[in-house]
């Protein structure tokens, strides 16, 4: 019966980075009822932001592993909690200048995030649907609060009640797929063997799952929410959700996704699959999956369509980035499908141009909203275009983010959005998909036409007195540090490659157990 | 522990709890005309379950679904009726345009799962005990290396409550800037309320 115990310096070394973001989402929420109403708003964003930091710098020293195949850390997921930790502490310094100029009558909000942040790295450190489960449901409580900060405002209640109610019930979808596949496998663990004879029923928990995740990353036709729960939200809260739920939900999509291909090849072995890995993809599992990218690729498409179209016409910087995010959703499940996809026989699934792809937008979008929290003034109605113009040359510090930012979201070179463009094109070309990589490539451009629209707009010479009320500290660190991250990991993007991340290359590693 | 139920006892019992259940769950969807009475039936569709796991060697499954649903939510569920009542629901024509969803999709759902488990039946042990209570608290808590981890799990969702009471009292609480409940009860008072 001396079963040995689980070492605990090994647990807590692994979890380091999320238990560090917890305590200062924890000491915010504590304190929270000792401080006044304008120490609240000048301390506890500070607590979070240095936990969300301090989680972010202790990612260099957190060893690859995993803990009873629950969670894991490996190359992409070190980064993509990185990419969570350092949304959230820019998220944070953007909800500071919102609800301190709202004079804000509570700190929660604070920890609130800090929370969603934690939920949200554990949806990405997940390798066990129970845990992505309970991480997505941290993550989505947290945020809906968050929605409806403002509540003197109908469109906040709209976007709330919306989100809420809509969010439950593919919750609820999720978790049904989730008892079949426990049904059809006998374990919740990513990529289980089936049982003989429960293949069916292994297919339509799995759908069920990845419909319930699509959802969650806004993917047409499961976009309806977004508009609307994002034009709800204050200008902050926007980026955050639109950077962390997407890097969640993109990372449980993917990594489930893997680790079906490795499965259906027949090459898991069990134990939790980094998500770096390269899987050797049979003919047999490629026949099994090809179906499943169709349609992932078919969604994707629609997805760029309709989010590239739609934000033409918007005049909110909150909705544009709301439809905004769909067209990237879009381009992301180009990434994911695409691996699948080969010309002849077997492929190597490696989706490192994903975990690219996300951890840019993840950084930009919360830059960018954050960057717009500071310039839109007095209220959140400031987000408009035409209140934004000629901002950028009253405030040159924010006007140059911002541009950085939206360079990135439509793929200009100096920024990461360039590379990760280039890469799926560059996928779609080299799987023989040019007609589809000429179109995606032409509605790119019209997605080019709004951001570039926008950016006239800040820079316009309309001669206006800055509509700020200035900036903390921490806006501009934060803000400053994100784009330069936006540029450094576009100029050097092998900084990603820690051992084992191929960003492109095929380097076929067998799907290996983690240590 | 439920020994006598494999005997002959066994099948009165879960043919009672089945056709309370049925007699339930037709009474709640086509009879009642109230939505407080349909809430009872739903109770007692719930209930009629929960003696039916029982039935199958998982008391505690069938102990939580009584606590649980047939407790918590349903109270929820009464609650929110009544709070929302405004009399006219009975005057509410039972179907829609919005039933034909509202039909489709557990008709759907329910012809592909019976496709699915028709044609792969799932093979179970009934005599096997499966939700008790020991089994379940020792892999919840099961702290060894080659456990399944539960218990990290079981804090995650201590912080997923904690998130849940923050995320309600934010968004429900009347007046933010007034820490205390009694102060809240004066203003009331004071605009002549009652």
């Amino acid at each position: 019966m001396a079963a040995e115990i689980m070492p605990t310096a090994s647990l807590l070394a692994l979890l380091a980075p999320v238990i560090l973001l917890l305590v200062g989402g924890l000491a915010a929420l504590g304190s929270e009822p000792f401080l006044d109403r304008k120490a609240k708003h000048t301390w506890l964003p500070w607590v979070v932001a240095l936990a969300a930091v301090a989680g972010l710098v202790s990612l260099a020293w957190t060893p690859v592993g995993q803990v009873h195949g629950l969670l894991a850390l490996d190359t992409a997921r070190t980064w993509l909690v990185g990419a969570v930790l350092a949304s959230t502490a820019i998220g944070i310094a953007g909800l500071q200048q919102s609800l301190s100029r709202d004079e804000f009558e509570g700190g929660e909000p604070y920890a609130l995030m800090a929370f969603a942040g934690v939920g949200a790295a554990i949806m990405v450190m997940a390798a066990d649907l129970l845990a992505l489960f309970v991480g997505l449901e941290i993550a989505s409580l947290s945020i809906y609060a968050l929605v409806g900060l403002r509540r003197d405002r109908l469109d906040s209640h709209e976007g709330l009640f919306k989100y809420f109610i809509m969010g439950a019930v593919f919750s609820a979808i999720f978790l049904y797929g989730l008892a079949m596949t426990y049904g059809a496998t006998g374990s919740t663990a990513y990529g289980a063997p089936v049982i003989a004879g429960r293949e069916k029923l292994l297919l339509l928990g799995h759908a069920l799952v990845i419909l319930g995740l699509l959802f969650k990353v806004g993917a047409v036709p499961f976009h309806a929410w977004s508009p609307d729960a994002y034009t709800g939200a204050p200008v902050a809260v926007t980026g955050f959700m639109g950077s962390v739920v997407k890097v969640g939900g993109f990372a449980a999509l993917g990594a489930i996704w893997l680790n079906a291909s490795a499965t259906a090849s027949g090459s898991h072995v069990g134990g939790v699959l980094p998500l770096d890995a390269a899987v050797t993809l049979t003919a047999q599992g490629a026949a099994l999956l090809k179906p499943f990218s169709m349609i992932f690729l078919v969604l994707g498409l629609v997805s760029v369509v309709i989010g590239n179209f739609s934000a033409l016409r918007q005049v909110s910087i909150r909705r544009l980035v709301a439809f905004s995010s769909v067209a990237h959703a879009g381009y992301m499940l180009f990434a994911l499908a695409l691996p699948v996809l080969a010309d002849q026989g077997t492929s190597t699934v490696q989706l490192g141009s994903l975990w690219y792809y996300l951890v840019g937008y993840a950084v930009a979008t919360a830059g960018a909203l954050t960057a717009v929290a500071a310039l839109s003034g007095k209220t959140d109605d400031g987000d408009q275009l035409h209140l934004l113009a000629g901002q950028g040359r009253t405030q040159p510090f924010y006007g140059l983010v911002l541009t950085i930012f939206v360079a990135s979201f439509a793929g200009l070179p100096p920024t990461i959005g360039f590379l990760g463009k280039f890469l799926i094109f560059g996928d779609l070309v080299g799987k023989g998909y040019v007609v589809w990589a000429i179109v995606t490539m032409l509605l790119a451009i019209v997605g080019a036409a709004f951001y570039l629209k926008l950016l006239v707009s800040l820079w316009s010479a309309v001669g206006k007195e800055a509509a700020s009320a200035g900036s903390s500290i921490m806006t501009r660190w934060t803000v400053a540090a994100a784009a330069i991250a936006v540029v450094v990991l576009m100029a050097c993007p092998d900084i990603l490659t820690r051992p084992g991340m191929a960003l492109a290359g095929p380097e076929p590693v067998k799907a290996a157990q983690a240590p | 522990m439920f020994e006598s139920l494999n005997g002959a006892l066994g099948p009165i019992y879960f043919w009672t709890f089945a056709v309370m259940a049925l007699a339930s769950a037709i009474s709640l969807v086509f009879i009642c005309r109230h939505p407080l009475s349909a809430a009872l039936n739903l109770i007692g569709v719930m209930l009629s379950l929960a003696g039916i796991y029982a039935l199958l060697h998982s008391p505690f499954l069938g102990v939580l679904q009584v606590l649980v649903y047939a407790g918590a939510i349903m109270m929820l569920v009464v609650f929110v009726i009544m709070v929302l009542n405004q009399a006219k629901d009975h005057q509410v024509p039972r179907f829609d345009g919005f039933s034909i969803i509202a039909i489709i999709l557990p008709v759907t759902i329910g012809f592909s799962l019976v496709g699915f488990l028709g044609k792969q039946a799932l093979k179970a042990e009934p005599t096997a005990v499966r939700a008790e209570i020991q089994p379940i608290s020792a892999s919840l808590f099961d702290l060894t290396a080659a456990g399944p981890g539960y218990y990290i799990l079981f804090e995650l969702i201590g912080v997923l409550l904690l998130v849940a009471v923050v995320a309600a009292v934010l968004l429900a609480k009347r007046r933010l800037d007034d820490p205390t409940p009694a102060a809240e009860e004066k203003k009331e008072d004071a605009h002549g309320h009652h």
